[in-house]
């Protein structure tokens, strides 16, 4: 059973005004966050931060909701509203998110009245201070705002999050089902584009918005899964792994509900065109020729041609063929087709283009033919951010997959072999990812403990990274 | 509808679960009325209001009263708690059939649902969707994304559907592998962290990338997706080589013109229209290509949802008059039939005037398509299309003008005339003879004076029987007197005696009505002209007293002035 509902009580107006007073917080604290950062203590550059972060609270406090910010799981919440970040505010969340598990802080409550001075307290302490090596975190946190004199903050500690095995299991069961399920999906409409039939796509439409529920759960769950690369059901798969990473995307950058539940739709299906291309030619083993290039090279505008021709033109079809059409042309339009006097990628566009690539480039069976690792294919795409991909979306992507990306092996200080399962939150601390030890210092394979790096008590850091592909290592068992 | 009592659940006092029993059951019951009721009243119905009102209420009630109502679903049931609230085995008509079916097994409905949130709900279990649609209920609810009302829905995650993730690696592979990795050396570019010193640009959006992402996704969310792909269709179109493939694209676009036409979006329709055009005309395309753009073209308004007058009014409304006009010069031939039944519905002035200037032009090398919708049933199309017969310079048949003049309104009647002044139809004497019964003095005037003007001699026997009938005399003078000037003119000296009678009547006891007549055949007379029409108004010069007299002398008088300026002027 899955509920589509939502927890009781909440208005809508009075709910949507909460999550906006409740970014606003949490961005003027990000603001100050980085100008502490840089300048000292009472420098003037900080107090225009200062002032908005006080006013930001003081607003909360005239809506009558209460000033207090809490964490929980990987939300953040105002009073008992969740809430959810706005265009480019991920980052923001996960700074504040990120340095309120470094010290253990359950909820930050402001006194409406607060001072600048404790504001700029607590940026100072949260930002900048790491946790001592040694005693409670914490306790640690609270001496120093106290030894500041910061009495109008008052801060719980972060209960000990009670992991509910059975139900975390549950949710990743439940991703690995609705991944299989996509799977079937997308096959069978594409084995009806094959046969000629008429697209019918509610089956797809009501798995995307499960798909779009599950991220908005839990989007570590469904992102792990795209760490799986099938050398059968290449496109499937590859298909399935877009819809996934350009939701993620969506959903960080802010993209509703249904616009998310669209994107879905238009990435899922993205290769819709390349059922026209001959299974030989798709499943060759070895490098393309230039004449069997130039057929993979078609199946953008045949993907065009098979949607308009089986599904006619409605909002969605519109939606599902730009995406179809746009998604290899590249930010710079460089790509293919060859297009002149075009407006540009769209976003959705944009997005897939970037999902699309990197998926591709660190499966094994296209393009070049040879995998990548992911780090390696993150960072050839960051060399073309800004030509080739949206160099904003990018940023944004970099942000959900991580420096080290979900499914890259590593090897820790400690000598031990792990993989990255999970990048870290915190921009602060992009290079601590979420790692499952695989392999022992002394090179037996183990089923080891999960590590989250960014925290100090873990005292383990990546050494280096490796090529699972060149060491025969598959990695999806980790996420699957 | 069934209705039982049941046992009390657990931990609730018996009445306690009685009442709020009855009152979800109000409530299922208030749903099912509303949700008839949707269906069966026309949008805007009071009673829409009403339904919805009194769900509304019923459900106001309860929420306040328990906090929340959950209803469980079965294929022909609906539950409160272990109660039968809803039962109704008919599959056609069971709203828990309907919704079980789309996989909903559970309703649950909050404190502080609203009333748009109510109507909402109502339209959405009203849907009833068919195999090829892409939403059925369960995927409109979630799209609805109602904080007050939610539901639950059956598992159809088929576990025997699992297929097993992952590539795999066999168990012996792996270890080696994990043995391997970790005894090798790391190498210099395996241990350096990837762009270290970037890493903050890399992941920190500026406050300017923030704003630029937004505006991007407020566009996202707002544009219209259709619009967006029309206007990539030339890059679509230009970015193959593969001919076929551009002759099978080409034949796509002519459909999802036809259907932006139809669905009123006809600025989108037109971009496509001169991309199709544009095809056409290039010639540094193949013939194939070129022919087929043609084709397309020629067949858009042939297609059956052309003829939804809604979409087309819509279009119409949509575009800027000229532009409209070009729609419809782009569709060629195709556009005479729907553009023409158009013409019958109310159009802004300009738009009428562009549609139908655009179908005389396109029209012209197919007149005959114009006549089957040419008919009296809309009078307001039947004139359009008579204005577009007389652009083009195309004769209707005597019988279908003479139904026009006999069902159609004034503006038509007017139009039939203004039509017959320029065009040469058969039996156009006939046809202004009978406009002279015509219930508009104005129009009755003027088909007199087109009579004249064309010397309609066949018209004068008709001319001269309807001064004899009943309500010829009850005309005003004026009116009177056009109607004899045309007998004059004409007649001419074949009218003379037929005048010569009226003029000389007398009427001892009937003076004005004396008076009348001669005024009436004077102006025959002075339409006449001749020397002996002359003659007969000199005799009844002498023949009258007073008025009579006096009108007899001045017509007389204006005859003479006439052939002494005709006499000047030659």
């Amino acid at each position: 059973m899955t509920d589509g509902s939502k927890p009781a009580g909440a208005h809508p107006a009075p709910e949507q005004e909460a999550i906006q007073l409740g970014r606003s917080l949490v961005h003027s604290l990000f603001v100050l966050h980085r100008m502490v950062a840089h300048y000292p203590e009472g420098h003037p550059a900080v107090q225009p931060p200062l002032k908005d972060m006080a006013g930001a609270v003081r607003q909360v406090d005239d809506a009558g909701l209460k000033p207090v910010l809490g964490l929980q799981g990987e939300f953040l919440f105002l009073g008992g509203q969740r809430l959810k970040p706005e265009a480019g505010g991920f980052e923001a969340f996960a700074q504040l998110m990120g340095g309120m598990r470094k010290f253990g802080i359950g909820s930050i409550a402001f006194s409406p009245s607060v001072a600048e001075r404790s504001i700029e307290a607590l940026g100072r302490v949260l930002g900048e201070l790491a946790p001592p090596d040694s005693g409670d975190a914490f306790d640690h946190f609270e001496d120093l705002l106290g030894g500041k004199g910061v009495t109008d903050i008052r801060f719980q500690r972060l209960a000990e999050e009670k992991v509910d095995k059975e139900e975390d299991e549950k949710r990743k069961e439940r991703a690995r089902a609705i991944y299989s399920q996509t799977l079937h999906v997308v096959s069978d409409v594409m084995d009806e584009v094959k046969l000629g039939k008429s697209l019918r796509l509610r089956k797809s439409k009501r798995i995307v918005q499960r798909m779009v529920d599950s991220l908005l759960e839990a989007e570590t769950n469904l992102l792990g899964l795209t760490t799986i690369k099938s050398h059968d059901e290449y496109t499937y798969n590859h298909s399935v792994n877009v819809g996934i990473l350009s939701m993620a995307i969506g959903q960080r950058i802010g993209l509703s509900r249904n616009t998310l539940a669209d994107l879905g739709m238009a990435s899922l299906f993205h290769d819709i065109g390349k059922s026209c291309i001959p299974l030989e030619v798709l499943n060759k083993p070895a490098e393309f020729s230039d004449e069997e290039w130039e057929i993979v090279r078609r199946h953008p505008v045949q993907g065009v041609r098979e949607l308009l021709h089986l599904k006619g033109m409605d909002a969605l079809s519109a939606r599902i063929i730009m995406g179809a059409f746009e998604h290899h042309l590249g930010y710079d339009l460089t790509g293919y087709p060859d297009v002149s006097d075009f407006r540009g990628q769209s976003l959705f566009g944009r997005i897939i283009c970037i999902a699309d690539c990197y998926d591709a480039m660190t499966a094994s069976r296209v393009y070049s033919r040879t995998p990548m690792a992911p780090e390696k294919v993150m960072k050839s795409m960051l060399e073309r951010s800004g030509s080739h991909f949206d160099p904003i979306l990018m940023k944004v992507f970099v942000n959900i997959v991580g420096i080290y990306p979900q499914g890259t092996l590593c090897r820790l200080d400690s000598g031990e072999l792990a993989v990255v399962i999970r990048s870290s939150a915190d921009p602060d601390n992009w290079d601590r990812p979420t790692v499952k030890v695989i392999g022992s210092a002394a090179g037996d394979r183990i089923d080891g403990d999960t590590l989250d790096l960014a925290l100090p008590d873990t005292e383990r850091s990546i050494a280096g990274t490796l090529d699972a592909e060149e060491y025969g290592i598959d990695v999806t068992g980790c996420f699957a | 509808m069934a209705e039982k009592n049941t046992e009390p659940t657990q931990g609730a006092p018996p009445q306690e679960r009685d009442e709020e029993t009855s009152s979800g059951n109000d409530v299922v019951q208030a749903v099912v009325k509303a949700a008839r009721g949707l269906t069966i009243y026309p949008p805007g119905s009071p009673f829409h209001e009403r339904f919805l009102g009194e769900l509304q209420q019923k459900l106001t009630v309860h929420l306040e009263e328990y906090g929340s109502l959950r209803l469980d679903l079965d294929h022909y049931e609906i539950r409160f708690g272990d109660e039968v609230v809803y039962e109704n085995r008919n599959p056609k008509e069971s709203l828990a059939f309907r919704l079980h079916a789309d996989g909903i097994t559970s309703l649950e409905f909050r404190e502080g649902v609203t009333a748009e949130e109510t109507a909402a709900f109502l339209r959405i279990i009203n849907t009833r969707s068919t195999d090829l649609d892409d939403d059925d209920i369960l995927t409109l609810l979630w799209s609805a994304d109602m904080q007050h009302i939610g539901y639950t829905q059956e598992d159809d995650l088929d576990p025997a559907e699992l297929i097993a993730l992952g590539a795999g690696s066999d168990s012996e592979r792996q270890e080696s592998g994990i043995r391997e990795a970790c005894r090798a050396e790391l190498t210099p570019e395996e241990t350096r962290p990837l762009l270290r010193e970037e890493a903050v640009g890399i992941f920190t959006l500026t406050e300017e990338e923030r704003l630029f992402l937004g505006k991007a996704i407020r566009y996202e969310e707002k544009r219209d997706p259709l619009e967006e792909m029309v206007v990539i269709m030339p890059s679509i179109l230009a970015s193959t080589d593969d001919e076929s493939l551009k002759v099978e694209l080409l034949g796509l676009m002519g459909g999802i013109a036809g259907r932006l036409v139809a669905d009123g979006k006809a600025a989108e329709a037109l971009f496509l229209l001169r991309l199709l055009r544009d095809h056409v005309r290039n010639e540094e395309l193949s013939e194939s290509v070129r022919g087929r753009a043609a084709a397309v073209l020629e067949d858009i308004g042939s297609a059956p949802e052309m003829e939804s007058p809604r979409g087309l009014l819509q279009a119409a409304g949509s575009l800027e008059a000229p532009l409209l006009g070009e729609v419809i010069t782009l569709l060629g031939r195709s556009a005479v039939r729907p553009f023409s039944l158009l013409l019958g519905e109310e159009l802004e002035p300009e738009a009428e005037k562009s549609v139908v200037e655009a179908l005389a032009l396109v029209g012209r090398a197919s007149p005959a398509l114009f006549l089957p919708i040419l008919s009296a049933d809309n009078p307001r199309r039947a004139k359009n299309i008579l204005v577009i017969l007389r652009k083009m310079g195309v004769a209707a048949d005597r019988e279908t003008l003479a139904d026009l003049i006999g069902g159609g309104d004034t503006p038509l009647r007017k139009e039939v005339l203004l039509y017959l002044d320029f065009l040469e139809v058969p039996g156009t004497g006939e046809l202004l003879l009978q406009m002279l019964d015509d219930e508009s003095g104005p129009l009755r005037v003027s088909a007199a004076r087109s009579l004249a003007r064309r010397k309609e001699r066949g018209a004068l026997e008709g001319l001269m029987a309807l001064t004899a009938t009943p309500g010829f005399r009850e005309r005003g003078p004026a009116e009177r007197k056009i109607i004899f000037e045309t007998i004059g003119h004409i007649g001419g000296a074949e009218a003379l005696p037929f005048l010569e009678k009226l003029i000389l009547t007398k009427r001892t006891f009937a003076r004005k009505k004396e008076k009348d007549d001669v005024a009436a055949a004077a102006a025959g007379l002075v339409a006449v002209g001749s020397p002996a029409a002359a003659a007969v108004l000199r005799g009844a010069e002498r023949a009258h007293k007073g008025e009579a007299k006096e009108a007899a002398s001045g017509a007389l008088a204006r005859m003479e002035r006439a052939a002494g300026n005709e006499g000047g002027q030659s």
